[in-house]
């Protein structure tokens, strides 16, 4: 298959702004880079790409964006907006770009899934991508559920030429659940392993995400099949371990995994705590456009400002407070502790094996351990988190 | 009353510009432009604003143009505004190009017309205080300025421009610069730049991040100053000033907040802990980044009415537009190892059969 042109969806993301980064610089083969929203795309926009704003959900200009291109790499997905809006890009916006990838006759498209469709807690042991997907009423993952099962639904009825990855959890630079995130977390003294760390964190570094990508857009038997990415075995405490190094050898701690099973039957205080947050976060977005409306209006705001002079500050920042964060006020464990969806992760004991990846698309995890914990660490230094 | 068009209708007119009109009496908008006219239809509705056009050419009657549009048109906008007769109060950068931010303060001048820069971190109650600071040698004689502001991007862009080159001019450095290095240059008037050396990560498109080295000439004193901006990475976000006494410290965009160390102060203690300084209204309390927008609306009226130059009029920000031009021209890579590790090898190409 001869390359014209790639387009890649979601490229100002995490994974698509890298991929975009390694055709463009490394592979040096025509890019079209497909984003929504400018404000997002600052790292994509210092690369010479010709970049397609487009709405994924708007057949006309995803029909536009993929003119000229004969490869797509699906990377985007819903993750701003309301809970409707997210599932709309990720699920009808697969469907959406799909079927015109059909109608403009692409040679390949690449869909990027995740291991997430078999749930946060995956049964234990070796999963084989046949395995089939396990619901859970995550949002995240059931969309990637369904928009995955758009790709298979048009594979095997209208011969999509498309092959679906699933993506281990992808660290490294930039990464923002597996890096940043963590690091922060052992940083604040936060519960950042489960059973000390021991079992398989199904790590994919970024790069060797992107490795997998190429792959199965250079190899044809990669059409109508599904592959998890990922690299060899990494434990969580290797991993971490690397991570609280980087912070001067802070201790990780850890709980037991019983305990996170316990977790999931929510005690009173628990749903307490999360009824308030469901109504806090209805109540806080409906209020603030309220009140900004109300200060930029031309009568209101000069009266509000008025009133404002005469409420003493304290008190005024004590309302604030109170309106924004509640969660001290409500009982709770002392330990700091990630949302229990976190340590189902951490938890879990399911291997995503690379075995079909390696064997049927050539694909090796380029970058060894230590050399992505090299390039991580000299990163996360320079973005000022360690 | 000063009747006023406003031309553009992105993120910065609609969330503080427009906020700020409707606030202050005296000043009323007559006319908003905007590529897209139903944006800015939405935006008259909601405003009052009697005329819309997607012309700017067509606005007439006004005494004064606010002008928020992307970066590249900022100086022919300018340009004809004044040739109409019209006081402007541009959106920063004034010009991309140094010969035209100029011609623009020459023609304004020449016409007697305001031409003012919306440099508005100069109202800032910590700015004026820094300025006046340094010029009594508050801690002694200012030897070297250590200046990082960063964070992730997350303004709602309504247009595209910031992120293509040819329109926004340049990124982080033109954008977040224009106001960092604007109000460092404001602090030392007077002085000359001599640039060190400038890196960026720009590949051909807008920077992310830089990193300037450069020394400001002032009062016969050689100022080393080191800059870095980002708009990928959470920065220490202040300008730390470091003195023959002593250091001053201040947020980047925090209007009223700081804290110095003084060094004569340890000949009482050992350990001699940075002390605070507030200047907030003690009596209405703090005051919002919003109302600073309000501020230099004011000041720009004023100016109108009196004559009297605003504070932050054109001809002070040359230096600024001229140190921007000057890091562009002498740019160097700012090495990012992550990004460039094992691009050595190739698996795809466009030729394979």
């Amino acid at each position: 298959m001869r390359i014209k042109k790639i387009l890649v969806t979601g490229a100002s993301g995490f994974l698509g702004c890298r991929l975009v980064e390694q055709l463009l610089l490394g592979e040096k083969v025509p890019v079209r880079a497909m984003a929504h929203r400018a404000g997002s795309a600052a790292r994509l926009s210092r690369l010479p790409v010709e970049i397609a704003w487009a709405d994924i959900t708007d057949p006309k200009s995803v029909e536009q964006a993929l003119e000229g291109c004969n490869v797509v790499v699906h990377c985007a997905y819903g993750v701003r907006g309301n809970r409707r809006t997210v599932r709309r890009v990720t699920v009808e916006g697969t469907r959406i770009l799909a079927e015109a990838a059909l109608s403009c006759g692409v040679s390949r498209f690449i869909h990027v899934s995740t291991v997430a469709v078999y749930s946060y807690s995956p049964p234990s042991g070796v999963v084989e991508e046949k395995t089939p997907f396990i619901r859970s009423g995550e949002p995240y993952c059931d969309d990637k559920i369904d928009a995955e099962k758009i790709i298979w639904k048009l594979i095997n009825k209208r011969n999509l030429p498309a092959t679906v990855l699933r993506m281990g959890n992808i660290y490294g630079p930039f990464s923002a659940p597996w890096t940043m995130r963590p690091l922060t977390h052992i940083r604040d003294g936060y519960i950042t392993l489960v059973d000390r760390g021991n079992h398989n964190s199904n790590m994919v570094f970024v790069d060797n995400a992107v490795e997998g990508i190429l792959r199965a857009i250079k190899e044809e038997k990669a059409i109508g099949e599904a592959f998890f990415v990922t690299d060899d075995e990494l434990s969580w405490k290797m991993l971490y371990g690397y991570y609280a190094s980087w912070l001067g050898n802070v201790t990780l701690l850890s709980i037991d995994s019983t305990e996170v099973e316990g977790m999931l039957h929510l005690s009173f205080a628990d749903k307490l705590r999360s009824t308030y947050q469901a109504v806090q976060s209805v109540f806080l977005p409906v209020a603030k456009y309220i009140w900004q409306h109300i200060r930029m209006s031309q009568f209101m705001g000069v009266m509000v400002d008025a009133l404002l002079k005469h409420i003493p500050h304290r008190l005024r920042t004590q309302f604030k407070n109170l309106i924004l964060l509640k969660e001290d006020m409500l009982p709770q464990d002392s330990r700091l502790l990630p949302p229990v969806n976190l340590l189902q992760v951490y938890a879990g004991r399911a291997i995503f094996s690379n075995e079909k990846a390696k064997r049927m698309l050539g694909y090796r995890p380029l970058i060894s351990v230590e050399q992505a914990a090299r390039i991580t660490k000299d990163w996360a230094h320079w973005a000022r988190l360690i | 009353m000063i009747r006023i068009g406003l031309i553009g209708c992105g993120a910065a007119m609609q969330q503080l510009h427009l906020p700020a009109i409707t606030q202050l009496p005296g000043i009323k908008a007559t006319w908003i432009v905007d590529v897209e006219m139903e944006r800015a239809a939405v935006l008259a509705r909601k405003y009052d604003i009697p005329n819309v056009t997607d012309d700017y050419t067509q606005v007439t009657d006004v005494d004064a143009v606010l002008i928020g549009t992307p970066h590249y048109l900022h100086a022919p906008m300018t340009d004809f505004f004044l040739d109409c007769g019209v006081h402007v109060l541009c959106e920063k950068p004034l010009a991309i190009k140094i010969s035209d931010a100029e011609r623009l303060v020459t023609k304004a001048r020449d016409r007697n017309l305001i031409l003012a820069v919306g440099v508005f971190r100069r109202y800032y109650p910590i700015s004026s205080f820094l300025r006046h600071a340094i010029e009594i040698e508050w801690l002694g004689s200012v030897e070297r300025v250590d200046i990082e502001e960063g964070a992730s991007y997350k303004w709602d862009l309504q247009t595209h421009s910031m992120m293509e080159r040819r329109k926004a001019g340049g990124g982080v450095l033109i954008d977040t610069g224009s106001h960092t290095l604007d109000r460092l240059l404001w602090w030392f008037p007077k002085s000359e730049v001599m640039l060190d050396s400038y890196h960026d990560n720009s590949e051909c498109g807008v920077e992310t991040d830089c990193e300037i080295r450069f020394y400001v000439l002032w009062k016969g004193h050689q100022i080393y100053v080191r800059a870095e901006l980002s708009r990928t990475r959470t920065l220490r976000n202040t300008f730390q000033i470091f003195m023959s006494s002593g250091m001053i410290e201040v947020p980047a965009n925090i209007p009223d907040r700081g804290w110095f160390l003084d060094h004569r102060l340890s000949k009482l203690a050992e350990d001699i802990k940075p002390l605070s300084f507030d200047l907030s209204d003690q009596i209405n309390g703090r005051t919002t980044i919003q109302s600073y927008f309000r501020y230099q609306l004011r000041d720009f009226c004023a100016a109108i009415k009196t004559g009297k130059e605003p504070l932050n009029a054109g001809s002070t920000v040359i230096p600024v537009v001229l140190l921007i031009e000057s890091c562009y021209a002498k740019r160097q890579i700012l090495q990012e190892p992550w990004v460039n590790f094992g691009m050595d090898r190739i698996l795809l190409n466009t030729k394979e059969a």
